[in-house]
């Protein structure tokens, strides 16, 4: 049994699977990675005197040398008395304190599922509907709450950004894409005046929550450092109503056969069942209102692509809205008589993708019943492009950086700073 | 020649006359030196005394192997190339080396290879994405089932989105085997082009994994198949060839007929194997 290995011991084991009567494993096992010398040697095996039950066999022990008749004692392993702090092992995983024998999919800042927002949408037990809400982009559309010389300061906002505020000729996406979304949320604060509501919202990064739930038959959990959040003392009022909440129970999920939905999710027998907020209790902007992903890698296999970034978008606020909803209503599985709405904006510096999301139930476990709704609008693009160096052509500059060819795509662009805002 | 000669002269240039020495080696420009001592040089029977001067190194054997992986990834794992050279540093197999840097995708050869032990049966996989692999002629797919995704050998018509079977079960009747699938031997008719075989269930494929060069660029040609014996006699029509079957195989192996419990195929070097 020692010598086979792989496919070739599993063949041993059960010759009826592969459905043949006589011929038992093959040879030579499939390939297996791992140049030999690289491989770790097998520990030698003990000799067969430790297989008989009740006895207690005769070793050399004792004798401090070899004897060729006696068997190889075990020893306990060396235990020294003291760690040195430099070379402490880590606990196995089997007695870490927060072992468990059933395994959680943990989705945290780093997975890219590899079926994006159709995957994202089974995990949450959520309904797509493209486009924002109606709500929101009455806002948008409403002048009153539009930004004085509005083109000209995100004009000037985009500029900066990848232009001026660096020395560096061609500022690199890690530098220009927090400045873009950071300048475009001082752009909303400075409506403070206008609308004395945003005041009780404020801005918060680098927290940590997770949260748990099951999902027909799997453990899943969303945890994890998330990036910036803005959290508000109001909680958001529900988008779709009564009547369009009942009307997802109609809705089917999407399967993706074969592949499994814990696809690209992390396995761990580690974990915490306890939800995390991110915040102490006494927090005194309580309510998540919009969350900020910023995909600020250089090299475009870095970075997520934009169907993977908004099925982080979906799971994070899904996460959050959860964990909400869990410490406002108690942790039974029930219909929600207040949905939690949670939005969310993920960016990579120039296509934006805006996402409103409403938990309208917390019974996960089965596919049917009241699903929750996420509206979801891809793909906006800020500006066409950027020339940050100018085109010279014959010594004379046919494009200048400074102006260059931006196209400020109106619209659902400009609801950003009032998406920010949200309503109410 | 001139290197042992000068080398042999500073060497001797203690041994010059003393008129010679006082003015020293710094101070003599070097071509006197050479053409002082060079009238002076002994007859070969005579050995000059010289430094010893290393001309020559021993090869560096210390050459560990790239493969280090042991456990299995779908990311590309850089390589180093051998040149043609073995373990010993020396070259073994000339004319090779060179070439653009390859990074190597772990391709499963074995076809069948169920995700989980508790679930032995036939299962399928959804295809991903088609691209190109340096390493190989034949174009590599991403394939994804249960929770796993692997590399295998890409067939001709593969595309994102197909799904595939592989199995191992050999039924009565053989199977209407569709381009991509992995089916025993036993279980496909007689006549199917197949690709990437393996010469015994469990081994992996190690025939016919290169693309064939006469259809589209850059894929292999249809079924996969696991040679083994079959259990039950086949039925009669199964001697036939298959009417369907397609113009030149190319470089692809052919299932030419199962005979008393063994599959024969025929190779693309026209050779035969069972």
């Amino acid at each position: 049994m020692a010598l086979a290995s792989g496919p070739a011991r599993r063949a041993l084991v059960r010759p009826a699977r592969l459905g043949l009567g006589d011929c038992g494993a093959p040879a030579r096992g499939a390939y297996e990675w791992g140049v030999r010398s690289t491989r770790k040697p097998e520990p030698r095996p003990l000799n067969r005197v430790y297989d008989i039950p009740g006895l207690e066999p005769i070793t050399y022990a004792g004798k401090m040398h070899f004897m060729p008749g006696l068997a190889r004692p075990v020893f306990p392993p060396w235990d020294p008395g003291w760690t040195h702090p430099k070379f402490r092992r880590p606990t196995p995983v089997h007695e870490q304190p927060l072992y468990k024998d059933r395994v959680c999919y943990v989705f945290h800042q780093r997975c890219r599922l590899l079926e994006g927002v159709k995957q994202a949408l089974w995990l949450t037990k959520a309904k797509l509907i493209e486009g924002l809400p109606e709500k929101v982009l009455s806002l948008v559309s409403d002048p009153k709450n539009y930004i004085e010389n509005q083109d000209e300061r995100v004009l000037n906002v985009i500029s900066h950004a990848r232009l001026w505020h660096s020395t560096e000729d061609t500022p690199k996406r890690e530098a220009y894409c927090p400045v873009i979304v950071d300048s475009l949320i001082q752009l909303c604060k400075s409506q403070i005046l206008k609308h004395p509501s945003l005041t009780r919202r404020i801005y918060a990064k680098n927290y940590t929550f997770s949260t748990t739930w099951n999902r027909e038959s799997f453990l899943l959990q969303v945890c994890g450092p998330s990036g910036a959040r803005l959290n508000s003392k109001d909680p958001l009022p529900a988008i779709a109503s009564r009547e369009e909440v009942e009307a997802t129970k109609n809705h089917i999920l999407e399967a993706f056969y074969p592949i499994s939905p814990t696809i690209d999710l992390q396995e761990c027998n580690v974990y915490d069942v306890e939800d995390n907020t991110g915040f102490q209790e006494g927090y005194p902007y309580p309510y998540p209102h919009t969350l900020y992903f910023l995909e600020t890698a250089n090299l475009r296999p870095h970075r997520f692509r934009p169907d993977q970034l908004r099925a982080k978008m979906i799971l994070f606020a899904f996460g959050n809205a959860l964990v909400q909803a869990r410490r406002l209503y108690g942790n039974h599985t029930k219909v929600l008589e207040q949905p939690v709405v949670v939005q969310s904006v993920g960016t990579d510096g120039r296509v934006f993708q805006f996402l409103v999301l409403q938990l309208n139930t917390t019974d996960l476990a089965s596919n049917d019943g009241i699903k929750n709704l996420v509206w979801v609008d891809s793909d906006q693009l800020l500006y066409q492009h950027f020339w940050c160096r100018p085109v010279i052509k014959k010594k004379v500059v046919v494009v200048s950086p400074a102006i260059s060819s931006l196209v400020i795509r109106t619209g659902p662009l400009h609801s950003f700073p009032r998406v920010s805002q949200g309503w109410g | 020649m001139a290197l042992r000669a000068l080398t042999r002269a500073l060497g001797s240039l203690s041994l010059t006359p003393p008129a010679a020495a006082a003015l020293g080696p710094g101070l003599l420009p070097a071509a006197q030196v050479t053409s002082s001592t060079l009238l002076q040089l002994p007859s070969s029977s005579v050995l000059i005394p010289c430094r010893p001067v290393l001309t020559s190194v021993a090869l560096n054997a210390n050459v560990v192997s790239w493969k280090s992986r042991t456990k299995y990834t779908i990311t590309p794992v850089k390589m180093r190339k051998s040149g043609g050279r073995n373990h010993t540093g020396r070259i073994q197999v000339h004319g090779i080396g060179g070439g653009h840097k390859q990074r190597y995708r772990m391709i499963d050869f074995l076809r069948f290879r169920p995700e989980l032990e508790t679930k032995p049966g036939p299962f399928e996989e959804k295809v991903i994405m088609v691209r190109y692999d340096p390493c190989r002629s034949a174009d590599i797919a991403l394939v994804a089932g249960g929770s796993r995704k692997r590399w295998i050998v890409a067939t001709e018509n593969m595309q994102a989105g197909d799904i595939i079977l592989n199995s191992d079960h050999i039924g009565r009747m053989a199977v209407a085997a569709r381009e991509g699938d992995a089916h025993p031997l036993g279980a496909l008719p007689v006549g199917t082009l197949i690709n990437n075989v393996e010469s015994e269930p469990g081994r992996g494929a190690q025939y016919i994994r290169a693309a064939g060069y006469l259809f589209l660029k850059g894929k292999a040609r249809s079924g996969y198949g696991l040679c083994r014996p079959v259990n039950f006699p086949p039925p009669p029509r199964l001697w036939k060839t298959a009417k369907w079957l397609p113009s030149s195989p190319g470089t692809c192996g052919v299932l030419l007929r199962k005979v008393n419990g063994t599959a024969i195929i025929q190779l693309p070097s026209k050779r035969q194997m069972q």
